[in-house]
């Protein structure tokens, strides 16, 4: 056991690009970050700014055009498949829709013994007892819903399976891409509880990928805010919360609704929408829509900067400063 | 600027602007016959907003298409009242609600995605309803269109006019729907869900918009939402629905401030808060909503309730006016009641 706190993945300098036809699509530019054994990392970022790409590059499975990705010591976009394919028994990934993630032909017991079956671990029966354990834990009645079919459950259920069948090969990584959004916010309290119950009980470490500002505070340690396929910020969550530097991160925590009819926010109201990322802005690529940009900005890339212990962000001219 | 699409003058005096009345709707199912609305009463005057907050399944959708009279006649068997300005609309011919539609009473569908004609460009699907209706010229109904896109906040509209759908974002096919809503000056918009599936920044662009917008023009507003943080500060009223009843209904306000039925507390609790600190234990709702074919028979929430009695088991509680006027809650031990639970399991009240 390595001691916690220790960094279990180094993402430096990450690309993906994408290309059809004539044209390619940078959707991850140069992204960098460590996360740490035990810590629950969070990745927040509107829609098309590379949150979910980084995320499956992290697992491989879209391929990153460069950059390295170094997983408890092993550089993984060096792997050959069959080295590959044994790292992904380490790192499991959740999706967001629990329904068409899981077989609709295939019994739920099934489902979540598969991995063990794909990696002949154990006997039969031990795989059985293994999938039941899993299974009740996260709070599926085995020997009830074990026989079922995925149609049989709901969403919130559907996504409980998915978590017991990531979790099954007792990964060190989990990637979570959206997990919750497509759930009820009942439903959605009880995956994000359990979650922490499981992440505490498993020593996980955890990259949570959401749009939802509140979800992802609630759940991550630190949280990296990203637009357009690059980071802006990234800090502790409750400082990044309280005091962020990013003008980015200003404009997305003021346009958060809470329910709560007291709540008077002045809310920075950003104009217009993210730009193409087919042709983002030169420098910073929030430059266009930011309130504070100056000439600079569209001449220089502002670098990720420590302005604080453990807070980084990559603006010229950050709030506060 | 005088056109069409600007608002008639707003002397409203007479019957509510809408108002629904014991309005039931169910669906025959294989199974047996779903009730998905259990008996709404609700009303809306000019100029104000109502939000309808529920999760899925709660009758929320089905509640306000069966306003809009666009629910399937065959499978869909509703009763009740239904009234607009008075007349009666709940299952009105097509051809009376033809009249309605568009020109009185108009609807923003929850998806952008799939809400325009792939197939046309977006100025022929804003000027359709300008021709028909209000019998504008081609020239009079596009300059018309482009004056509505330049309301909801379009760049360049002259060049956004012969666009297709796919050519604009989420966020802009959203203000183009809501740009056709809007065209032909109706007195009721009904929203459904007008920002699920856009981003936070461009969510808070478009409430903003309709809100400016309903004000502007003296619009009723039905807001419906699964998000208690979209209607908490827009809002007049609000109306929590579960498993297709009306559990509470109170103005906004004292909704957040008093609120007196354990579910919409439930529903609050379990939402995070930016506000609060990370790795805040979430309180989660046990269980999820009772089967609509064959529902529990007293409370629809007792199953899940925290507070629950054996009285809430059998009976089902009716909604019933509080202390606040317009507070209106169904619940046998309400949590705004200072006296204790277990005494009042004890008075027998009916």
């Amino acid at each position: 056991m390595t001691e916690a706190g220790a960094p279990l993945l180094t993402v430096d300098d990450l690309f993906v690009t994408f290309s059809r036809g004539g044209s390619s699509v940078q959707a991850v530019a140069g992204v960098s970050f460590t996360l740490n054994k035990g810590e629950t990392l969070g990745l927040v970022g509107e829609s098309g700014c590379g949150k979910s790409t980084t995320g499956r590059a992290i697992v491989q499975v879209d391929k990153p055009t460069s950059g390295t990705i170094t997983f408890d010591g092993t550089e993984l976009t060096a792997l050959n498949r069959s080295d590959l394919r044994l790292l992904r028994t380490q790192v499991q990934m959740i999706f967001q829709d629990p329904i068409s993630s899981l077989n609709p032909r295939r019994r739920v017991a099934d489902i979540v013994a598969e991995p063990l079956n794909i990696w002949k671990i154990g006997t039969k029966e031990e795989r059985r007892d293994k999938a039941s354990a899993m299974l009740d834990s996260v709070g599926i009645d085995p020997g009830v819903g074990g026989g079922r079919y995925p149609r049989e459950f709901s969403g919130g259920q559907c996504q409980r399976i998915s978590i017991a069948r990531a979790l099954v090969l007792e990964p060190k990584l989990l990637v979570c891409d959206e997990i919750v959004s497509a759930l009820d916010v009942s439903v959605q309290a009880q995956i994000l509880n359990l979650l922490e119950d499981l992440k505490l009980e498993h020593k996980l470490t955890l990259f949570f990928i959401a749009h939802d500002l509140a979800v992802v505070k609630n759940v991550s340690d630190r949280v990296a805010v990203m637009y357009l396929g690059r980071l802006c910020e990234i800090a502790p969550s409750d400082i990044l919360y309280a005091a962020p530097a990013h003008h980015y991160t200003e404009a997305l925590l003021s346009s958060a609704v809470e329910p709560n009819p007291e709540v008077t926010r002045t809310p920075v109201i950003l104009s217009g929408e993210p730009p193409s990322p087919i042709n983002p802005p030169s420098g910073c690529r929030f430059r266009t829509r930011c309130p504070r940009a100056e000439a600079r900005c569209a001449e220089e890339v502002p670098q990720l900067r420590e302005i604080a212990t453990g807070h980084q962000v990559a603006c010229h001219f950050p709030i506060g400063s | 600027m005088s056109t069409p699409a600007d608002p008639p003058v707003a002397t409203q005096v007479g019957p509510p602007l809408l108002t629904v009345d014991d309005l039931k709707v169910s669906f025959a199912t294989p199974q047996g016959e779903l009730r998905a609305v259990q008996g709404v009463s609700l009303t809306l005057e000019q100029g104000k907003t109502l939000g309808i907050v529920g999760e899925s399944g709660s009758g929320k959708t089905v509640l306000s298409r069966a306003i809009m009279g666009l629910l399937p006649r065959q499978s869909a068997t509703q009763t009740g009242s239904v009234r607009y300005k008075g007349e009666e609309i709940l299952n009105a011919s097509n051809k009376d609600l033809r009249r309605l539609w568009g020109s009185e009473i108009a609807m923003v569908f929850q998806d952008p995605m799939t809400s325009l004609n792939p197939v046309l460009r977006i100025g022929h699907q804003i000027t359709e309803s300008l021709k028909i209706h209000l019998k504008l010229s081609r020239s009079e109904a596009k300059e018309t269109a482009l004056s509505l896109l330049m309301q909801v906040g379009i760049p360049s509209p002259v060049e956004r006019f012969d666009a297709y759908p796919n050519q604009l974002s989420g966020g802009m096919r959203q203000r183009v729907i809501i740009a056709i809503a809007l065209a032909c000056a109706p007195r009721l918009l009904m929203a459904d869900e007008p920002t699920t599936g856009l981003d936070v920044t461009v969510q808070a662009q478009i409430l903003d918009l309709l809100s400016t917008l309903q004000r502007d023009r003296q619009m009723g507003m039905v807001l419906v939402t699964h998000d208690l943080g979209v209607v908490a500060t827009r809002t007049d009223e609000i109306i929590v629905m579960y498993a297709g009843n009306v559990v509470e209904r109170a103005p906004t306000n004292v909704l957040f401030s008093q609120m007196a039925m354990p579910y919409t507390e439930a529903l609050l609790r379990s939402i995070p808060r930016i506000g609060n600190p990370s790795h805040t234990r979430l309180v989660a709702i046990d269980g999820r909503p009772p089967d609509l074919i064959s529902p529990p028979p007293g409370c629809p929430f007792a199953p899940r309730c925290p507070y629950v009695q054996d009285k809430c088991r059998s009976e089902k509680p009716l909604l019933v006016e509080g202390a606040v006027p317009g507070h209106s809650y169904a619940c046998w031990y309400p949590l705004s009641e200072p006296v204790s639970v277990g005494l009042r399991s004890g008075s027998g009240a009916e």
